[in-house]
Order: C-alpha cells, then structure tokens, then sequence
C-alpha cells in the first residue's frame, strides 16, 4: 500500500482531532461573540424603547400642564417592563435641560435619551414596574414609583 | 476520522458536541431578538391620551361658553338665580357628557369654581339719541374706570346727524393708560387703535347693525374694527357727542351691578325699560373645574371661560 506510507493510525487521528477541534472553537467563540454582540445591541434596543415612552410620557404631562391655567393636577401611570435588558436602571437627570438615563445591570450598556419640556423635572432611581409622572401645584413633574412596588 | 477503537458508530463525537453547542447559541439569539421585537411592538402602539384630555377640557369650555349666553339672554333678573341657571345647566351637560365617556372608559366630572359678575348697560329705543337716562350729558361715561373688562358689544344705529369730524358721535374705551376710539359719521366709521393707528370704514345708509366686538358694519366684515383692540383690559368707556347718533345698543362690561357708582340713576335705570339706557345684572365669565380620568392618565385642571375669548 504505496498510498499510505509514512503514515500512522494514531498520527492520523491526532491530526484529526486537531483540526476538528480548531474548527469547532473556532466557530463557538465566533457565534459566542455574536451573540453576546446582539445581546448588547438588543439591551439597548430595548432601553431606547422604554426610555422613549418615558419620556413621550414626560412631554405628555409636561403638555398638558402647561395647556392648563391654575389648580392643575396631571398623573400618567405608565407600566414598564421589570426584566427587559437583563435587569435596568433608569435615572433623571435632573439639570436645566434634563434627560433619562437608563443602564443595564448586565450587560456594560447604558442608553441617553433626551426630551423638550417647559416644567422642571425631578425623579428617583427605577428598575421598571409601575411608574408615575405627578404635576402638581408644587409647578414640578416627578417621575417616582408607583405603589405596587 | 481515523478509528482507533473499530466501532464506527462513536465516530464524530467532538462534531456532535461543537453542533450542539452552536445549537444552542442559535437559541439564545432566536430569544435575544424576540425581546427585541416585543419592546419594538411596545414603541410602536398608537398613544393618544393626552389629546383626548386636551379635546375634553375645550368641550367643556365651549359648552360653558354657549350655557353663559344662554343665561345671559333669558330671565336676568338677579345673580343668584343667573348663578343656579349656569350651574344646573353645567351639571346637565357634564352629566351628558359622562354617559358618553363612561362607555369607553373615562371618567369625568366637573364643577362652576366662581362666576364673574357682570353686567348689562342697554338701550332698547332705537329714536332716541346715546345721552345718559337724565337727558343731561352729551358725553358721558357709561362705564366709569372700574370694569375689568367689556364685550358683546352692538349698536343698531337709526340715524347719524354729523360727518367724520370734530363733532360727530365717538365711543372711547381705556385701559387707563391707552385709549382705543370708535367715531360715527353719516358715511363712515373711523377707528383709533392703542397704538394711534387710525382706519375706516364706510356704513350704508342708516338704520345699520354695527357690531363692535364682532367688526361688522352692516353685516359685511369691517377688519380694523375690534373693540378694545391691544388694550390689555378696558376699564372704562366714554361717549362723546351722544346727542348726534340715535338708535339701541347693548354692551356687557365685567363689573358688578353694585359696583357702578349711580345710585340716583342719572345715567342708567335699574329696571328694563323702553325709554332711556338701563342696567342689568349678567354673568361675564366663570372659572369651571374640569376633571378627566382613564386608567393610566388623571388630568384636573381650572378653566377661566370668557365667551369672545377663545376661538371655535
């Protein structure tokens, strides 16, 4: 057998497991690296949402007040998904031109999301769940948890 | 794969392995981008609930608006009774409007906070000239510097006797610092705005409608003509040559019956009268609650209804 000369079994075999090995380390970290790549993509997605009807509900309460004359109270509930991003934090920053900022708790994400609005606007730290947004004679909005939290 | 063990059915075991390993990667990914598309899903639902509040709050006002000239046109006879005419009417319609709103929903209720009392200054007989009811001053103050506030305005006009000049009939009205004039000649009408601006416009033969607050002449639109045009209020309004116009008018002007200082009724009578210019009791505007509630949103808020000040 001419063919397989300088050849042995076991010679053939390491080699075979060798490359198969390579290969398939190769593909796993690769698909590893995807998805961990759109896990973050898609957190952020998903706390660019929820950020955004926060802050829809923001310019809502902030419209509304500031259409009305005197004696105003506005209050939006707005529920907002506990476990979206693997776990998250939203925060108002609160300065003259104030915006949301929400992080994830898993994943190294965190997303800006600004807004227009004539009040000024306060609030606490959230992770989801229900929230309030008040107008009340104080001329103040705040954006607080609600009451099943 | 080379075989060592001669059993080719354990062949390939670190491939199955790398599969399964990439299976389950595909998974996660297929999970990952479904929370994706829910959150997407969330952002793209339609949100109209603010402008269903805002929509609300305007049909209140107008309906306040249309219950206030309502009142104001039927049975003046004290403000008590013009004060259970609105709020029986307000209740109805708020009633109306909550068996409307109830089937998709939404609560609502509402309230008259205060009423602003206002008062009639008529003239019903159209031959007699714009003097005050004693027949003794042919310029006059029918409203004395203590109104905040006057509107509804209209005079039908029977007869002019002198042409745009030094002599003819002018109403003035002031918010105590600036003055806006209306004059009445034979063939037009000139008005001064606040800022000294002066236009006219001509009016047919006499009789003719001038509505003042409207700016119509005669039915046909007269564009400078807006009573108390860029005067922040009207606190007072003054006559001057009554004696060169005749005909019937009617202002209301925000102040209390009891706060025009005439208690010999010089200038006006008390009660509805066909001979000289009277006084009646009115309401100018109110200040309603209105309140609005859906599951997620509460708005309440207090409107001041002036009819005349808002639009449509």
């Amino acid at each position: 057998m001419d063919s397989a000369r300088g050849q042995a079994i076991t010679l053939e075999y390491v080699l075979g497991v060798a490359i198969a090995s390579i290969l398939i380390v190769g593909l796993v970290t690769t698909g590893a690296s995807f998805v961990d790549q759109q896990g973050k993509q898609a957190a952020q997605a998903e706390l660019r949402v929820i950020g955004q009807q926060l802050a829809a509900d923001i310019e809502a309460v902030d419209r509304l007040a500031s259409s009305a004359e005197k004696n105003t109270t506005v209050r939006i509930e707005r529920e907002l998904p506990r476990e979206a991003a693997g776990g998250y934090t939203v925060r108002v920053l609160e300065r003259a031109n104030p915006r949301l900022n929400l992080s994830s708790d898993s994943h190294d994400v965190s997303v800006r999301i600004e807004f227009s609005n004539s009040t000024a606007v306060s609030g606490t730290a959230l992770s989801g769940g229900q929230v309030l947004i008040n107008y009340t004679a104080s001329d103040e909005l705040r954006v607080e948890r609600g009451d099943d939290q | 794969m080379a075989d060592l063990s001669g059993r080719r059915d354990e062949r390939a075991q670190i491939l199955l392995l790398g599969a399964f390993a990439l299976a389950a990667l595909f998974v996660t990914l297929a999970l990952i981008l479904n929370a994706v598309i829910y959150t997407e899903n969330l952002a793209t639902r339609a949100d109209s609930r603010t402008s269903d509040a805002v929509a609300h709050s305007k049909s209140v006002e107008r309906g306040t608006v249309d219950l206030l000239e309502y009142v104001n046109e039927y049975n003046t006879t004290n403000y008590s009774h013009l004060r259970n005419e609105l709020g029986t009417g307000f209740v109805n319609f708020t009633e109306a409007l909550s068996r409307f709103r109830l089937t998709s929903g939404v609560v609502i209720g509402g309230t008259v906070r205060t009423e602003f009392e206002g008062t009639w200054l008529t003239q019903t007989n159209a031959s007699r000239n714009f003097t005050n009811r004693n027949n003794t001053a042919v310029s006059w103050s029918p409203v004395n510097g203590s109104a905040n506030g006057a509107r509804a305005f209209r005079m039908n006009v029977t007869a002019v006797s002198a042409s745009l000049g030094p002599n003819n009939f002018s109403v003035r009205a002031s918010n105590g610092t600036h003055n806006w004039s209306l004059a009445v000649g034979t063939n037009d009408i000139n008005v001064t705005d606040a800022t000294g601006n002066t236009s006219q416009c001509s009016i047919g033969a006499a009789p003719v409608w001038i509505n003042v607050s409207e700016g119509r002449v005669g039915g046909a639109d007269c564009a400078p003509l807006d009573f108390g045009a860029d005067l922040d209020t009207i606190s007072s309004i003054e006559f001057h040559n009554a004696d060169q116009i005749k005909g019937s008018y009617r202002l209301l002007v925000n102040n209390s019956l009891s706060d025009i200082d005439d208690p010999e009724q010089v200038d006006f009578a008390l009660n509805s009268t066909n001979d000289g210019p009277f006084k009646e009791p009115a309401l100018y505007g109110a200040v309603v609650g209105i309140e609005y509630q859906t599951t997620s949103l509460l708005y309440r808020s207090d409107r001041r209804v002036v009819p005349g000040e808002i639009d449509g």
